[in-house]
């Protein structure tokens, strides 16, 4: 084993990060444009269809529409792309043994670069909009925020040494990507939704932190403390969880590739 | 075999110098005795790396890609999977400034034992200990990326060999200057011609061992014969330094009879010989004549 301290586990992480974003689209004309384009194009279609087609209509529906993508697509990013990280980087892993967190955790960051460039495009919608979320909102926001992280580096923790024995995964995981998007109040709101149905909803991971988080910024409403509570003990538990799985799940991992 | 063995001049079977360095009653023994005094001289250092009854098994599926479905309707044949072994109670030490070589046929299961000990792989069975720190070599380039440039691909080598921004950006000039790839640093490595490629991978790999255990297989002599000079007079200069420990794997019996201190000869994943670099080229080559005639 590699005895280096954190700092140089973590310049690694970055390291890795910043030349796998770099890399990502190194050969393609327009560059980390397309980090930007694609939810938009995905953004314009959605909107187009749901407003049009479907008649949906809220106050702000764009706006929330674009908040709920803006999530989702962190998630499925980064789950998407993290699930592959173990075996795209099984050319190290054969050859040299060092902590296979590294690359998953670097596989995030890069999803979180994305993600960052994506968050300012919204704001510049919200600017535009001239929707402005109070500070209570702001906050309610960073706490769900937390939260999807947890969910996706999690799913990550678990997918990524999972595909390696198992290729399937990606199929099935492309399949529950959509049923996660559909499920949550994402492209529609859960009001449209007879109020029995809610409680399937809620089982969806995203669902709470979509809804919430529009909830907030949109309408100013914000759930009972121990909602807070319950979710956190509940994200959290599997974020541990999900550590666990991977530290007895990853030691085989070499042999799989 | 039994035969063969006579002829050698100082030979330490495999079975009868372990069980001496497992047994520390009988080495003490051996140490006072005068009849043990050629075993002695390799009870003196302190025992960086010892490997104990290690075994390896790998499944042989048929189909080398694996899915859930396969997984499933293997749950009720199980016992059909055929297990390779790659290993079978492997048993040896090295000591502390040694310069351990490692040869054998191919499929002999030296590079998996080299990927044991780094701890790549994980063993069956069996303990392998090691005290220390250590930098592996399984392979030339590792972690390098053939469209980042030669400046990018030695800081992400460097980092992934387990060396600090800092450490890396000291020895940068060096790694440069080794590789005479001065007036390439920002080309991507994919436009490089295969040699200056190697001759990349094999810098870092030269500068990137601040470690005092190296498990080196098969990377030395590449490029033209001047670098391949460089390459052997770095290694004179590991050898000479007798706080590195060098694991090499390798098929080039001329490196191995130079460098070597002790030679293990490995055949079908067992221990066949553990002795001096010449009694073990001689067990070697009579494995390979044996071959030859079946």
């Amino acid at each position: 084993m590699i005895s280096t301290n954190l700092s140089q586990k973590w310049q690694l992480t970055w390291f890795l990060a910043k030349t796998d974003f770099k890399l990502r689209y190194s050969n393609s004309l327009l560059g980390f444009l397309w980090s930007m384009l694609k939810p938009l194009a995905v953004f314009s279609i959605l909107s187009f269809v749901f407003q049009n087609i479907f008649k949906l209509s809220a106050s702000h529906f764009y706006l929330r529409i674009l908040t709920g993508l803006l999530l989702f697509f962190f998630f499925s990013e980064c789950t998407t792309f993290g699930l592959n990280s173990l075996l795209s980087k099984g050319h190290l892993l054969t050859k040299i043994d060092f902590p296979k967190w590294i690359i998953v955790l670097s596989s995030t960051i890069n999803t979180m670069m994305t993600f960052s460039i994506n968050i300012l495009i919204t704001i510049i919608f919200f600017l535009i909009a001239g929707v402005i979320p109070s500070i209570m909102a702001m906050a309610n926001f960073l706490f769900f925020l937390i939260l999807l992280l947890m969910i996706s580096i999690g799913s990550v923790f678990i997918l990524a040494p999972l595909f390696v024995k198992f290729r399937d995964i990606s199929q099935i995981w492309e399949i529950l990507i959509l049923v996660i998007m559909y499920s949550a109040p994402i492209v529609y709101p859960l009001t449209a939704i007879p109020e029995q149905y809610h409680k399937y909803h809620f089982i969806n991971p995203l669902t709470s932190i979509v809804y919430y988080t529009i909830e907030g910024i949109f309408e100013n409403q914000y759930p009972p403390a121990y909602i807070y509570l319950f979710l956190t003990i509940l994200f959290s538990t599997f974020f541990i969880l999900s550590l666990l799985i991977f530290n007895s799940m990853s030691k085989k991992t070499p042999e799989y590739i | 075999m039994k035969s063969g063995k006579k002829s050698y001049k100082r030979i330490i079977p495999a079975r009868e110098e372990d069980s001496l360095i497992h047994k520390p009653d009988s080495s003490l023994r051996n140490n006072g005795n005068p009849l043990g005094s050629s075993i002695k001289s390799i009870q003196q250092n302190k025992i960086v790396v010892s490997v104990d009854k290690v075994v390896k098994k790998f499944p042989i599926y048929h189909q080398k890609y694996s899915s859930l479905k396969e997984e499933l309707f293997n749950t009720f044949r199980k016992s059909k999977v055929e297990m390779l072994t790659a290993l079978n109670k492997v048993t040896f030490n090295v000591e502390q400034g040694e310069f351990f070589g490692v040869i054998g046929r191919n499929g002999g299961g030296k590079s998996t034992l080299l990927k044991m000990l780094s701890g790549v792989y994980l063993a069956d069975s069996g303990n392998i200990t090691i005290d220390g720190n250590i930098s592996s070599f399984l392979e030339l380039g590792v972690g390098m990326n053939p469209d980042l440039t030669a400046r990018e691909n030695i800081f992400i080598c460097g980092l992934v060999l387990g060396l600090t921004l800092d450490e890396i950006k000291s020895k940068f000039d060096d790694i440069i200057n080794f590789s005479e790839l001065g007036n390439f640093v920002d080309v991507k490595v994919k436009n490089f011609s295969s040699g200056m490629y190697v001759r990349l991978a094999f810098s870092i790999a030269i500068y990137a061992h601040n470690n005092d255990i190296l498990f080196i297989d098969e990377v030395l002599a590449v490029g033209d014969d001047n670098f391949k000079l460089k390459c052997v007079e770095e290694f004179r200069s590991i050898k000479e330094n007798k706080n590195k420990t060098v694991v090499f794997v390798s098929h080039d019996l001329y490196s191995i009879e130079r460098f070597c201190d002790r030679v293990m000869v490995m055949e079908k994943g067992m221990v066949k010989f553990i002795g001096t670099s010449y009694d073990a080229i001689e067990v070697y080559k009579e494995i390979l004549l044996k071959n030859k005639e079946i």
